[in-house]
């Protein structure tokens, strides 16, 4: 009986140890999403846009965010190393805030098309995935720097009339203290 | 003063006139369009072994075991490109997988290589184009396929496999295996070890790599 039973045991781990070695190995690597992102955005404007990582593999990972070379000027992310761990599904990902800004001064309207990118790091062999990135954004026209040109003028003038009016009024008012009171003239004594 | 603070005002009208941001009018009805999209998502892994590394050993043994690579010979296999172990002892341990996540309806798998192959004082190099591969959605001996068919990395992205689908449960695979032609002695060359680092990643199917 004991030897049947031996026998089982070592049948079953003969069978275990050749299924396990015949196995997947482990699985390294990452998810984001979403994959497409679209963003309009106004020169001077700052928006902030969501990804999420997450990782349904048996690895933890550590991965940084890579924003493409076009969108660089224009596209912050926070954190750009993001540690996840493994079997972590979407609902329960991490969250990558991109911050999206364009200076006052640009001029023309721009379509970029680029790519935010979370690769795995540590390895000679990097997986990695992309989310495509379109970026509009509304520049600078004839007409707005005309306005804007405008409104600067006009607020710079109305400063100076402040502060000069405020001046004429404090020399007045300094002249008036510096005069002594006299005594009134009696024309009939 | 009234004339001043007449002035500033309208030099902010101007201002934000003139921002190129939206202005929006209020109309008496408002029309209000009701749509929804579903999140998007897309993971990609590596196996451990390319993880790992990718490492050329001399000829075409590629079973684990690394001998240093004779000048001047080409299809050198990477060492895990046949499994030397178990029942599956044709199969490549070089594979990519995406996962159920992945709600794409196709996924591209795109390479390339940081840099050429560079020794470490970064003194001499072999180009990364004599680095080459093969995919396949089958396993075996013949697939992914033997050498004379495969492409070649570049430091530019180049489609790895193209149009992946993603599986309804656990993963799907691409299989991959990776040669390397080996330049002729020479000065510039010299027999030491040369290193790059490979990315492997996966970008929606209706994108180019």
């Amino acid at each position: 009986m004991l030897k049947r039973i031996l026998i089982l045991i070592i049948t079953t781990l003969v069978l275990f140890s050749f299924f396990s070695m015949n196995s997947n190995a482990e699985l390294y690597g990452i998810g984001q999403g979403p994959t497409l992102l679209d963003v309009n955005v106004a020169a001077g404007q700052t928006v902030e846009t969501k990804m999420i990582a997450y990782n349904p593999f048996e690895s933890d990972v550590t991965a940084e965010v890579i924003v493409s070379d076009n969108l660089k000027d224009y596209v912050k992310p926070e954190p750009e190393t993001i540690f996840i761990e493994k079997h972590t599904t979407p609902e329960k990902a991490k969250t990558i805030t991109l911050a999206v800004s364009v200076p006052l001064f640009t001029l023309g309207d721009k379509d970029i098309k680029g790519e935010i990118t979370l690769r795995g790091t540590g390895g000679m062999v990097s997986p990695a995935v992309g989310s495509t990135f379109y970026l509009h954004v509304k520049g600078m026209n004839t007409l707005n720097l005309t306005l804007i040109t405008i409104g600067i003028i006009l607020i710079i003038v109305a400063i100076v009339l402040f502060v000069t009016k405020g001046r004429k009024k404090k020399t007045i008012q300094a002249i008036d203290e510096s005069v002594e009171p006299t005594e009134p003239i009696d024309f009939f004594p | 003063m009234r004339y001043t603070v007449l002035l500033f005002i309208l030099g902010i009208g101007f201002l934000l006139l003139g921002s190129p941001g939206d202005i929006r009018i209020v109309g008496m009805q408002i029309r209000a369009p009701m749509n929804v999209t579903i999140a998007s998502y897309i993971d990609f892994a590596v196996s451990s072994d390319l993880s790992e590394r990718i490492e050329f050993t001399k000829g075409a043994a590629g079973r684990g075991f690394a001998e240093p690579v004779d000048p001047n010979t080409n299809d050198n296999n990477a060492t895990w490109n046949w499994n030397g172990t178990g029942s599956i002892d044709t199969a490549t341990l070089y594979y990519g997988a995406i996962s159920s996540y992945t709600n794409e309806l196709t996924v591209d798998v795109c390479s390339n290589a940081d840099n050429d192959l560079w020794d470490l004082p970064m003194q001499h190099f072999i180009g990364i184009a004599n680095v080459t591969f093969a995919s396949s959605l089958l396993n075996d001996n013949n697939n992914p396929s033997l050498p004379g068919v495969q492409l070649v990395i570049t430091p530019l992205w180049v489609t790895t496999y193209d149009d992946l689908t993603p599986p309804l449960t656990d993963y799907n695979y691409t299989y991959l295996r990776y040669w390397f032609d080996s330049p002729a002695a020479s000065s510039e060359i010299p027999p030491v070890q040369y290193n790059t680092t490979y990315v492997i990643k996966a970008i929606r199917g209706v994108e180019t790599c």
